[in-house]
């Protein structure tokens, strides 16, 4: 690996990362003002299906936009730079139709959370809702929409698929497919250079991090002096004709960063070979083949007992931890919560990297228990995190009316707050399990002969066999992403 | 002629579930009414509406003989010109005093009507109504709840507005400075009315404010007026049933 090399997928990672932040900041900015403030119809709808693709493997969609984007058989070649959907603007593209959802949401949640009467003040003074926006909402939100920018930051250097997808068929490396490429090489030269490059990414994200997290103590000092006093519903600016276009609008961007993709691999996989997605050729031999295969039948074990022991173990953990945290007010479970932050938010690359290093000098050789340690690091907040907000929204008096009628502390949990929370584990028990099943980025370093998981052998089958079983699989993977996100959405919307 | 009309007014947010059922109302130039009643009888609604904030179901609001909603006009929140007090202040933390107060002058119509001396002008002025010139550099977090709420009173009277709207200003503050504060805005209505003929409607659930403050009492019970007339009159003659009921709750 030379200098160059390494400083040009520096910049690249780091572009990568600004160009994401700005497009999914701007866009999420959009949507979060327009179905919190205005009143156009089907704002319910739409404002919950936006926060959708939070919950989608970007490769997947990657996946799709190479299908869509292929310069020479693409069903959408003709629209698209000579290149198609590979090189710098593809990634930046693919990953902002993800990463939007983390200022989208971090947005709705101020929007929701600002008392409407500063708002409804200045247009009583004598502003238009634009300039309400500009002199009172902006300036009072800002530290949402940096924090999520950061978290979109974050989100697009630290992804592997995408990059290894569209840029290095190019040619053009990132920081986490330089990693890949150096491991791959094999031997200690390999894992050190590797390490080295890790380096220079975990700057990267514990700068986005560090960033993040003075926001958010910022914005929670500030909370009290925003949030409403009675909770009124906010007047909704009128847009009238207006209206209808951009409901139309954002049904379209739905449309386009959701069911697009999904109908593009869709069709690859019904077509018998790549790029010919004429209807009367539709066959379901792609689907046949992929699902013969033993690699993925294997593979399908593996991550089926992976992500059913490892989701599990940090929902069960992370009620028990919350309990602690939250009924208890144990300090040091609410710092252990904290802490889980830190490999969550780490690039799973570096991650991986990590617990390979740990395994050599602990000369350990079990791909599968490599797995299961850095998906239970990695994903362990999860589970701590959306429990520790759950206990809070029960009121303090049903636990007191148990403690009164002699509940010890194990019956209290057994009695008490599982069946209440029985919902919230179910959730976080699904959203810990969803990136697991499908996990790609530590997954191609930690496994091996033998050891594959859904997420390597789909890249196996796109980047050297075979592209319409992978569309198959591919397809079959985002469904059931699609399905239980719509599930979580459901669970979502009484809170 | 009255200063402020609302005719057939209504509002319901489901289909023939009245919030407020056609509700007819004058109000004269120069009068501070307030609006009375217990929480959910759609008073708050019924200000939002004059303000421009909802919008009523059916009926016409009239400003003076100017229409700002009704036959197919409906003149958005910044177009009303009214000045406005909300129950949470709704001071923006992130301006000064001054630059809270000033706000209404730096933005639609008014931006061209004022420069930067006649709005300080008028900033001061306003400031001085409220005692809080002292302290027009401060941020809001540097302010107590009252003089918070201070700042918000300045804010609704700095453009001068025909009719002043007051949510349950005093409600977030304690006995001693809501004591205060009513002798205030009694005082300031009395010079403000006598000078300009400005106009106040205000709304709240305590007896004492509407009926050490107010000039006109208006009643309402279920969106209905249940009573309507000065102080005087519902203290003597106050309609047996909800009226009566009401009163001696406090």
């Amino acid at each position: 690996m030379s200098p160059n090399a390494l400083f040009e997928a520096t910049i690249r990672t780091l572009g990568l990362g600004i160009a994401t932040a700005v497009l999914s900041g701007t866009v999420g900015l959009l949507c979060a003002w327009l179905v919190t403030r205005t009143d156009f119809t089907g704002r319910r709808a739409i404002s919950s299906l936006l926060s959708v693709p939070y919950a989608l493997p970007s490769y997947l969609l990657g996946m799709a936009w190479i299908v869509l984007g292929n310069p020479t058989v693409g069903l959408l070649k003709d629209f698209l730079p000579p290149s198609g959907a590979y090189g710098f603007w593809g990634m930046v593209w693919v990953e902002s139709s993800v990463a939007f959802a983390f200022p989208y949401l971090e947005l709705r949640a101020g929007f929701d959370r600002l008392d409407p009467a500063l708002e409804e003040a200045a247009r009583m003074s004598g502003s238009s809702p634009v300039r309400v926006f500009r002199d009172v909402s902006l300036p009072l939100l800002w530290p949402s929409l940096v924090n999520g920018m950061c978290l979109a930051f974050l989100y697009a250097i630290s992804a592997f698929g995408v990059p290894a997808l569209l840029g290095m068929p190019v040619r053009e490396f990132t920081l986490t497919t330089l990693i890949y490429s150096q491991i791959k090489l094999g031997g200690l030269a390999g894992i050190q250079s590797g390490l080295q490059i890790c380096l220079i990414l975990l700057v990267l994200a514990l700068g986005a991090l560090g960033l993040s997290w003075y926001l958010t103590r910022l914005q929670r000092r500030r909370g009290g002096a925003i949030a409403g006093a009675k909770s009124s519903r906010p007047s909704l600016v009128a847009l009238g004709n207006v209206g209808v276009f951009v409901s139309a609008g954002l049904w379209g961007f739905l449309g386009l960063v959701i069911a697009l993709p999904w109908i593009a691999l869709g069709m690859s996989a019904l077509a018998p070979v790549a790029g010919k997605f004429d209807p009367a050729l539709w066959t379901l031999s792609n689907f046949h083949s992929v699902l013969t295969l033993p690699d993925f039948q294997n593979a399908l074990v593996n991550s089926t007992l992976l992500t059913v022991a490892v989701a599990t173990l940090v929902t069960v953990g992370g009620f028990l931890l919350a309990f602690a945290a939250t009924r208890q007010k144990k300090r040091w479970a609410a710092w252990l919560i904290e802490f889980l932050g830190i490999p969550f938010a780490t690039p799973g690359t570096v991650l991986a990297i990590a617990v390979i290093f740990a395994a050599t000098l602990a000369r350990l050789d079990e791909a599968l228990l490599l797995l299961a340690f850095a998906y239970s690091l990695k994903y362990a907040a999860v589970g701590a995190r959306a429990l520790a907000q759950a206990f809070p929204q029960v009121h303090p008096a049903l636990e007191e009316a148990a403690r009164i009628s002699g509940a010890s502390k194990r019956e209290l949990l057994l009695t008490i707050w599982l069946p209440l929370l029985a919902k919230n584990l179910r959730a976080a028990w699904i959203l810990a399990a969803l990136p697991m099943f499908t996990e790609l980025t530590m997954s191609v370093l930690l496994t091996g002969p033998g050891a594959q998981t859904l997420g390597t052998v789909l890249f196996d089958l796109q980047e050297y066999r075979d592209q319409p079983s992978a569309a198959a699989l591919a397809w079959l993977l985002l469904t059931l992403a699609l399905g239980a996100s719509l599930v979580l959405r459901e669970k979502e919307r009484p809170t | 002629m009255s200063r402020l009309t609302l005719k057939g007014i209504s509002k319901s947010f489901a289909k023939d579930r009245y919030v407020i059922p056609p509700l007819d109302l004058a109000v004269a130039q120069g009068s501070f009414v307030a609006l009375l009643g217990p929480s959910g009888c759609g008073k708050t609604t019924l200000l939002r509406m004059v303000a421009g904030l909802e919008v009523p179901t059916a009926g016409e609001i009239r400003l003076g003989d100017r229409v700002v909603y009704g036959d197919g006009v409906n003149s958005p929140p910044e177009r009303r010109g009214l000045g406005m007090v909300f129950q949470s202040y709704a001071v923006w933390p992130h301006m000064t005093v001054a630059q809270n107060v000033g706000y209404p002058l730096r933005v639609g119509d008014r931006k061209a009507k004022y420069d930067a001396t006649t709005r300080e002008e008028a900033v001061g002025e306003a400031l001085s109504l409220v005692h809080m010139e002292d302290l027009a550099h401060r941020y809001p977090h540097q302010l107590s709840g009252g003089q918070q709420q201070r700042v918000a009173l300045a804010r609704g009277l700095v453009m001068k507005p025909p009719v002043l709207l007051l949510d349950e200003p005093l409600s977030n503050l304690d006995a001693r400075l809501r004591a205060e504060m009513r002798r205030e805005i009694r005082e300031l209505h009395r010079r403000i009315a006598s000078e300009r003929g400005m106009t106040i409607l205000y709304v709240t659930h305590d007896q004492r404010e509407a009926f050490e403050m107010a000039t006109q009492i208006v009643i309402l019970e279920a969106g209905r007026i249940a009573q309507q007339g000065t102080p005087e009159e519902i203290r003597t003659e106050p309609k047996p049933g909800f009226v009566t009921e009401f009163l001696s709750e406090h």
